[in-house]
């Protein structure tokens, strides 16, 4: 079985956000960037330990980035994946999705593991994407996955419980949170990334349908505003006309 | 040109989200004139009611048990046959287990854009439609432009 | 890396190239990953336990270790044949810095890392490595050190512990008693230092616990690193095969010395690590708790202590990157001599041996100050062992004592230089008569220099005048009994700690800028400046206690006006540049440098 991993490179999660160019571009200078939490913690990690336990033969990462991403996909591979490819280009959801389905078309994957969402633009879109352009069947939001011969075993919440879904390879899925435990890389496999083959390949259709037209910073949470257990009148008047939920 | 929203029935009863779909919808429909068509699967009398009243002008109401099974690949292909035969310009899923994995694989069947997650009301502008949406995991919001149809 | 060939202890006589040095900022991709890797495995695996480590819970630490083992983090300096990952010098004081910040598990870490596995790293033959690094690498096995005993502490040498050639000369026989064995509760290899026979000086022995004969005390109730195994350690007729004696008979002192010199350095590393942490701390502390309705890093005396925590931070990071550069050329240029890898670390390591106790006193004081600090920022909270500052203030204590107390240190900084101006090896007689021949001279009175550094580099300069006029006026005058003098030694060891630092951080600016700019290096600048600043009034004095203890009449009158005119400084508003620094560190909620 061969696994493909997308992944992404979005601004660690305590970064503090802000906008450059009159507000429509995300201002990079001073972010650190990260491996997506999702696509690291729930889909690369559980690949990697199908492929340990003998049932995957190998990982290969993906990410549709420019060149300043591949610190990050190094990381991928300090974490043991085995290749990876960078397809030179930017866009949205459906564009990186377009890419990486175009790629995985030709290349043949057994299982293509998507992180549940991005921390960045949270659109928890590309793994269905995936599987429209590919046409392979789609599991969402999987906690848990195994894999027999070709066919996949996995848990998904749904509401009220989780179900148990049996599907066939080929398959995507989107991991959420239960998949995997996070892991720390190792000495050995920080080591080893920088010997590890990456190709990048260009960009084919550009079908980018959507952009930002502009950000904007959320509200900060207020803080705290305690009230005397005593004085229900006051709570009830904040409620009401501060927080506007009776 | 119509605006189609799919809805789902869970124990029951209309999903809160499904209708709230609905009534997201019919807002768009009041800005640009359109008319609000609405998918329900399997639904009984009540339901439909219940989907009308939320703002829906049109309900396509699709009797087949297989598609309560949550399989989206079958739930794309109805969704999109039914996209097809109401000319509609824009879909609405609500954002949850089938939205998430029902919304982009259509996407990428109809070459249609996709803003996951809108939390306001969109803006019209010229041939493009204007999505707000939480990015940066609630840390900021983005204005999107779709300019697809 | 360095274009130009340093020596160690040079940097009194001799002005430095800021290209030639390291800074932090040059870090690459892969170091950064391990440092991560590092920090991430304290925040995961040792932070959110550490009231049980401090409980000592049996067998905690030891399962620790193994974990911090399974990701290398054990074997960063070991060569890649021996299990490790034959990581260069730099890089293991990066991981030696991460892992710094990990309380009693970093003193567990750093004891088997270090003086545990290095004397058999450096000193073992090939069987002896090819048994025990592997194993020490992996974590299966813990090591420890055995040097000081309940009457030799500081005197290392003085030791009592007795080795005896079996008749049949198979084994010797280890009796004696240590004492402040870390990891000594569950350690599986001890390195012992002993006397065979009559010896002058100690010999080394690879001991493991198998061996039997070797007893503990219980654990020692310590002030601070309370998770630390510390035991009085007996040998009592502990048989040792021959073939575990490590080096050289009598060339145990010599082992435990060049130890100490790679302990000194990464003990400085692994306090910034801890420093760090602790002002990050005290950040946020300060940007959350709000008194008289605004948060107490709007007001000035905390922002004063938070600006003065960062500088501290950064002055002694640049200098223990600069130094540990300095020793890892060192090493590459004996290596490419022709020495072999282990001789060369240990001969590269001793070039540095000055700069290496500098770091040593003044990283284990910025730690304390951090910690001092922090206690008093967190205000009544700072006092409750419910939070955070009470560990890092006892536990940071502990620093200025081992590896050599900071006095012996002191005393070390002094003597080294002056033995190797005696042995022809550090020209300071040379520039000593240049700065007296300055004394009687006519004051010189160039037009100023107003371009970038060039201030800040004339200061240094005369920072390093007023060591050469106070140590060389003390030899002159004391003579032989300079070295009982040590209030002198202690004055002239501060002068040079502040020197090296300072000049280390003013390099550190000058290349960032060279880099990025001076405009994105306006706090690097402040920084810098405020550094130099305060360490021009401690030479100060410093120098004039020295001077005035040994000197009288007009010969100290005139030495005074020198070291005046080589202390003197333009103003400077260092509230100013306080206030730059500490709202950097507010507007980014953490340590940011």
């Amino acid at each position: 079985m061969k696994i493909l991993v997308p992944i992404s490179n979005v601004p660690d999660t305590t970064s503090k956000i802000s906008f450059a160019n009159n507000d429509t571009e995300f201002n990079k200078s001073g972010i650190t960037f990260i491996l997506n939490p999702y696509d690291e913690w729930y889909a690369l990690v559980r690949a990697m330990e199908l492929k340990e336990s003998g049932k995957a033969e190998k990982v290969t990462l993906i990410h549709v980035g420019l060149a300043d991403s591949e610190p990050t996909i190094r990381k991928g591979f300090a974490l043991g994946a085995d290749d990876g490819v960078r397809i030179d280009g930017e866009g949205d959801a459906y564009f990186v999705a377009e890419q990486v389905s175009n790629y995985a078309k030709e290349n043949g994957y057994d299982l293509i593991m998507a992180g549940k969402e991005t921390i960045n633009y949270n659109g928890s879109s590309v793994g269905a994407l995936i599987a429209g352009f590919l046409d392979y069947p789609f599991v969402s939001l999987a906690t848990k996955l195994d894999v027999e011969g070709t066919t996949a075993t996995l848990e998904q919440d749904i509401d009220g419980g989780t179900q148990i879904v049996e599907a066939q390879l080929p398959l995507v899925i989107s991991c959420a949170k239960g998949m995997a435990e996070q892991r720390i890389p190792n000495m050995k496999g920080i080591m080893a990334a920088r010997t590890k083959p990456l190709t990048i390949v260009a960009a084919g259709q550009n079908n980018n349908f959507t952009n930002v037209k502009s950000f904007a910073l959320s509200a900060g949470r207020t803080t705290c505003k305690m009230i005397d257990e005593n004085n229900m009148d006051e709570l009830v008047q904040l409620l009401h006309t501060e927080a506007k939920v009776i | 040109m119509s605006i189609l929203v799919y809805t789902e029935i869970n124990k029951g009863k209309v999903k809160k989200a499904s209708l709230e779909a609905v009534n997201y919808a019919s807002k768009i429909a009041e800005i640009t004139g359109a008319s609000v068509t609405a998918i329900a699967i399997n639904a009984d009398a009540s339901q439909i009611e219940e989907i009308g009243k939320a703002g829906a002008k049109k309900i396509l109401s699709i009797k087949n048990e297989e598609l309560t099974s949550l399989d989206n690949s079958l739930l794309t292909a109805a969704v999109e046959q039914a996209a097809k035969t109401e000319n509609a310009k824009v879909i609405i899923f609500s954002f949850d287990l089938v939205g998430k994995a029902v919304a982009p694989r259509l996407s990428a069947k109809l070459k249609a854009g996709l803003v996951a997650g809108a939390v306001d009301y969109p803006v019209v502008n010229g041939a493009s439609l204007e999505v707000k949406k939480n990015v940066f995991s609630g840390k900021a919001t983005a204005i999107y432009s779709i300019n697809t149809s | 890396m360095s274009t130009t060939k340093t020596k160690g202890g040079e940097f009194l006589i001799k002005e430095t190239n800021a290209q030639d040095i390291f800074i932090p900022e040059q870090w690459n991709e892969e170091q950064l990953m391990m440092k991560k890797t590092c920090d991430d495995f304290i925040d995961q695996e040792v932070l959110p336990i550490l009231d049980r480590i401090d409980s000592q819970e049996v067998g905690l630490m030891p399962s620790l270790m193994e974990k911090a083992g399974e990701l290398g983090l054990l074997g960063v300096s070991v060569p890649e044949a021996l299990g490790g990952m034959g990581a260069d010098f730099v890089t293991s004081m990066l991981t030696t810095e991460a892992l710094g910040a990990g309380y009693s598990a970093a003193v567990a870490f750093s004891a088997h890392t270090g003086i545990g596995t290095l004397p058999i790293l450096y000193y073992g033959n090939e069987e002896q490595k090819k048994k025990y690094i592997p194993k020490l690498a992996s974590g299966e096995w813990k090591a420890c050190y055995c040097l000081t005993e309940p009457s030799s502490g500081s005197d290392a040498n003085s030791g009592k512990t007795t080795a005896k050639l079996t008749a049949d000369g198979k084994h010797y026989i280890l009796n004696g008693q240590k004492m402040w064995i870390t990891n000594g509760g569950f350690a599986d290899i001890f390195t012992v230092f002993a006397k065979i026979d009559d010896d002058k000086n100690l010999s080394a022995f690879i001991v493991e616990k198998e061996f039997g004969g070797i007893s503990l005390n219980p654990e020692e109730h310590k002030m601070g690193i309370k998770g630390s195994s510390t035991r009085q350690v007996f040998f009592n007729e502990c048989k040792v095969p021959v073939e575990n004696l490590l080096s050289e008979r009598e060339n145990g002192f010599k082992i435990a010395v060049n130890i100490l010199n790679i302990g000194r350095i990464k003990l400085a590393g692994a306090a910034i690590g801890g420093s760090k942490r602790a002002a990050t701390q005290s950040i946020k502390y300060a940007n959350e708790r709000i008194q008289f309705e605004r948060p107490i890093s709007k007001y000035g005396a905390i922002r004063y202590k938070l600006a003065e925590q960062a500088i501290r931070i950064f002055a002694s990071e640049s200098a223990t990157y600069r130094a540990s550069q300095n020793m890892e050329d060192a090493i590459h240029e004996l290596i490419a001599g022709g020495m072999e890898k282990a001789k060369a670390t240990l001969k590269g390591i001793e070039q540095f041996a000055v700069e290496a106790a500098i770091l040593k006193v003044h990283g284990s004081e910025t730690l304390d100050y951090v910690a001092d600090e922090g206690v008093q920022i967190y205000g009544g909270m700072g006092y409750s062992a419910e939070a955070p500052m009470d560990r890092i203030y006892r536990d940071s204590r502990i620093n200025r004592i081992f590896e050599g107390t900071n006095e012996i240190n002191r005393l070390l900084i002094v003597d080294m230089i002056l033995k190797r101006a005696m042995k022809g090896e550090l020209d300071l007689m040379g520039p000593a008569q240049k700065v007296a021949n300055e004394l009687v001279g006519i004051p010189e009175f160039s037009e100023p220099d107003d371009t970038l550094f060039a201030y800040e580099k004339k200061l240094i300069a005369n920072f390093k005048k007023a060591i050469l006029l106070t140590a060389g006026g003390a030899v002159q005058k004391l003579m032989t009994s300079l070295s009982k003098e040590q209030e002198v030694i202690m004055n002239i060891a501060n002068m040079a700690i502040e020197t090296y630092v300072a000049e280390s951080t003013l390099l550190r600016v000058e290349k960032m800028v060279s880099m990025k700019g001076e405009a994105s290096c306006e706090v690097q600048l402040a920084i810098a400046r405020s550094y130099i600043n305060s360490a021009c009034d401690k030479i100060w004095i410093e120098g004039k206690e020295a001077l005035n203890s040994f000197a009288e009449g007009d010969e100290l009158r005139m030495m005074l006006i020198g070291l005046k005119r080589y202390t003197k400084q333009e103003p400077f508003n260092a509230k100013a540049a306080r206030q730059t620094v500490a709202q950097a560190l507010i507007a980014e909620n953490k340590y940011c440098f």
